[in-house]
């Protein structure tokens, strides 16, 4: 009854479709430049030892990747949300921390310190550390918002707390763990920094370097072909497991949070357990930091190139968080308040440029405004384009977790009170998800400002940021010199990191 | 005058039909129940009314204007209707003052109004700065009602209001919320399924099964004559038995009763209030075989099995309550009203 009313303005749909198509433009220019190829040549290229050895290595890091973030994230989420576990919100900010250092900056932390990490192990672990937080921040925030009821209602009817934790807790999380992982698998999929550094090759490393070696070859548009129908095949499979339930509960306020659980005998294996783990996540990269700026032989401060750097990096990542923000709002609305068939199939359809490495949405805005508007070529609008489609999903996620904390009737009784359709935007309905706008666009920004790839290829001539500096020397093995634009990186990064943190705050920690 | 008149309206839900054909005209300065069992279409009914939902067909007028017709669709904010849903769905993210002044003009929402609805829905002052959560179900209920009253509506529309609240509260919110709205003159459209909160709320009381009124009343009239064996089971409870009319009379199994009304001779079906069965002793009365006792305190519920196997229910004081299998006799106090044979579901 109350989906089928909220369907009737066609602004929703028509937006919609506007945004998945924008979303779609790196996926039409891989099918149309495969299409060109003629099919004798797309097979010869895509039946060769060499896809299928990067088909393994993608695989095997993808479920390495996942599940370890999996377990870090679910783990340390629960300790810090359901136990007596002391000082939670030095935890929680620690948990939280990783988020503000790039993967690329990681892996040179722990690469400049041990070349063991370039194996598979040591992929899957730096990978892992440096996307957790991915996981934990929802799991938290989901945690913090669940009712006690359901709970203690399992444990009357004879279930111990660990089957409750199975069969009661996990399945009401399951949306946002889904959410999670996702975007956990994604990000792995459209690595490319990190992986380059710690010498793992998927897919995206083996694009790059197909495209650094032959401008627009076929070779690496077959392997961006593979990679979208990985990211499809990953964007179904959550879908039928994320299934169609409803999660707002239209209750009074917020449910009543559980008792803590308390820890005992276990108190101090988990913390230090939380130290140890904090040593590996935020302890060696910033230790080759340090050492890297006070020892380092190539060390030197440019002032005035450091601070351009800086403001040309904060300036293209605040407006192209806020404009991918603005442009969430359609599908995430569609598919909340319609949650049919169609608003789902829109909203993936913002997901799959995710996956796309940030060189595919580059090359392909490349190959479309050379086509179609020449003078865009190398401009920010382009670059702020690239911006939109590679962190849409990142917005979406989050502006649709938040809506589902905007039940309609609240729209409804605001309409009865005689507001507009725009006032109960602006009265009612903004301020109820407006953390969650706060958190897509804190995301956004985040990855905005560390994006590498299509900053390198679509950034006017001249205009260098933090990220693309940072490559340029450390790839050039000037650790020292690519040091402070690393720390650089972490502080820009840093407000948007403690807003995320502060959001989806455990709440029940006194 | 009529605050809300409501003409021929139709609504479905696919091939579903929900409302077939509805009149209803709510008097100003009334609290009008609709009274239905959950499904019986009467939240849409409301939706349509507020403009959340548009109709199949037929016309609904506010005040003097029409809201919903062939040509017409007003808007749900320009139509001056309240809207109070279950559970009171305030916003979260407002305080009880803010939620409250919601609807009001920005200039006003500062001014004395907003303490003249404290007062009126008996809020205490030191309240209106805290956070819905932070109230209990009642007082959320009220400060809902305050706000839907807030910007003067023509009428206001409550869905199920009290049902989310518990038993006790339920009783006194609703005698609260009556109050307010009787203090307010206001005009109030009511939908619920208890049939004790309808009958002692509202001025007129609307009897809707399958999407239809069937009885619209006073609520002496919709209890003390409804229309049919159905109405008169929903309303009140009682039991139907089998009977033959003859004159002013009808026999049944349990003797020959007087009739409320004239009624042609012949079969016909006679609803029998539990209020006006008498418990006995076996010696007085028709003989009858305890089933279930339910002891309210003051009160006793008595099932009871008749010699034909049919099944009556007795309410009355529990100065002797019997005990299930005995053996007891039963009287029947009072008129009884007669219906068509066939008239049994």
């Amino acid at each position: 009854m109350t989906a089928s009313r909220a369907a009737r303005s066609p602004v929703p749909l028509v937006t919609g479709v506007l945004v998945a198509a924008f979303s779609l433009v790196p996926l039409m220019y891989v099918v149309d430049a495969t299409i060109a190829m003629g099919s004798d040549e797309l097979w010869d290229l895509l039946v060769r030892p060499r896809v299928a050895e990067l088909l393994g290595n993608t695989t095997a890091l993808l479920v390495g990747t996942v599940a370890l973030t999996l377990v870090i994230g679910v783990a340390s989420a629960l300790a810090v949300v359901r136990t007596d576990l002391p000082w939670k919100p030095l935890w929680h900010a620690v948990l939280a921390a990783p988020l503000a250092v790039p993967a690329f900056v990681n892996s040179y932390g722990w690469v400049s310190m041990t070349h063991d990490v370039r194996s598979y192990a040591g992929a899957v672990l730096v990978v892992s550390l440096s996307y957790y937080p991915l996981v934990y921040l929802p799991v938290v925030g989901a945690l913090a918002g669940l009712d006690a009821g359901p709970e203690e209602v399992a444990w009357s009817l004879g279930r111990s707390r660990r089957r409750t934790l199975f069969t009661v807790v996990l399945p009401r999380l399951l949306p946002a763990i889904l959410g999670g992982a996702l975007l956990v698998a994604l990000h792995v999929l459209a690595e490319f920094g990190a992986l380059q550094m710690l010498a793992y090759q998927t897919f995206t490393t083996a694009i790059y370097g197909q495209y650094r070696s032959a401008f627009a070859s076929d070779g690496g548009t077959v392997l961006a072909g593979v990679l979208v129908v990985f990211c499809l095949l990953l964007l179904v499979v959550e879908m039928v497991l994320r299934g169609r339930r409803r999660l707002w509960r239209s209750g009074r306020g917020t449910g009543r949070p559980p008792e803590p659980v308390a820890l005992g005998r276990a108190r101090l294996p988990v913390i230090a357990a939380l130290v140890g783990f904090a040593g590996l996540a935020l302890g060696v990269p910033l230790a080759a930091l340090i050492r890297w700026t006070v020892v380092g032989s190539s060390t030197e401060f440019p002032i005035d190139e450091l601070g351009r750097a800086l403001g040309s990096t904060m300036g293209l990542a605040a407006t192209g968080a806020a404009v991918t923000t603005v442009i969430a709002l359609a599908p995430a609305w569609l598919a909340v308040r319609t949650r049919g068939p169609v608003g789902t199939l829109l909203e993936r359809c913002t997901y799959v440029a995710n996956a796309m490495p940030g060189i595919v949405v580059a090359l392909a805005l490349v190959y479309f405004s050379i086509r179609l508007i020449p003078e865009w070529y190398q401009t920010v609008p382009v670059l702020l384009a690239a911006y939109a489609m590679l962190f849409l999903p990142r917005a979406v996620v989050s502006v649709r977790g938040s809506l589902e904390h905007a039940p309609p009737v609240l729209e409804e009784v605001s309409r009865s009170l005689g507001q507009s359709g725009w006032a109960t935007l602006r009265r009612v309905t903004l301020p109820l998800v407006s953390p969650g706008l706060g958190a897509a666009v804190a995301l956004c920004f985040l990855a905005a400002s560390t994006e590498l790839t299509a900053t390198l290829i679509l950034a006017p001539t001249g205009t260098r940021t933090l990220a693309t500096e940072f490559w340029s020397h450390s790839s050039a093995v000037q650790y020292g010199a690519a040091a402070p634009y690393a720390i650089l990186l972490i502080l820009v990064s840093l407000p948007a990191t403690v807003l995320l943190a502060r959001q989806v705050r455990p709440r029940s920690s006194s | 005058m009529s605050a809300v008149t409501v003409r021929a309206l139709v609504k479905s839900y696919g091939d579903q039909p929900v409302l077939r054909g509805l009149d209803l005209d709510v008097p100003e300065g009334s609290i009008t129940a609709v009274l239905g069992s959950s499904g019986c279409g009467k939240s849409t009914l409301l939706r349509i009314i507020a403009g959340f939902v548009r109709p199949g067909a037929g016309t609904v007028t506010v005040g003097d204007r029409e809201v919903e017709g062939p040509r017409s669709h007003v808007a749900p904010q320009r139509r001056g209707v309240g809207y109070v849903p279950q559970e009171g769905a305030l916003f979260p993210h407002l305080t009880v003052a803010r939620n409250i002044t919601f609807g009001l003009p920005r200039a006003e929402r500062r001014g004395p109004t907003l303490d003249r609805l404290l007062e009126l829905i008996e809020l205490p002052r030191d309240l209106a700065d805290r956070y819905p959560h932070e109230l209990s179900g009642g007082q959320q209920q009220r400060v809902a009602l305050a706000r839907a009253l807030a910007p003067g509506p023509s009428v206001v529309l409550l869905d199920e209001p009290f049902s989310s609240l518990d038993a006790g509260l339920r009783v006194s919110a609703g005698r609260t919320v009556a109050r307010v709205l009787r203090h307010a003159g206001a005009t109030a459209l009511l939908v619920t399924h208890d049939q004790g909160e309808a009958l002692s709320l509202a001025d007129r009381v609307a009897v809707m099964r399958e999407g239809r009124f069937v009885q619209v009343g006073s609520p002496d009239q919709v209890y003390d004559a409804p229309v049919d064996a159905v109405v008169a089971r929903f309303v009140g409870g009682g039991s139907s038995l089998e009977g033959m009319v003859r004159g002013v009379q009808v026999e049944t199994e349990l003797g020959a009763l007087e009739l409320a009304h004239p009624f042609p001779d012949g079969p016909a079906v006679v609803v029998v209030r539990p209020e006006q069965l008498e418990v006995h002793d076996l010696d007085e009365g028709v003989a009858a075989t305890v089933i279930e006792v339910d002891y309210y305190g003051a009160q006793v519920v008595v099932l009871l099995e008749l010699p034909s196997g049919a099944q009556v229910t007795a309410r009355g004081p529990a100065a002797r309550p019997p005990r299930p299998n005995d053996k007891v006799g039963v009287v029947v106090v009072g008129t009884v009203r007669a219906y068509p044979d066939g008239d049994v579901r």
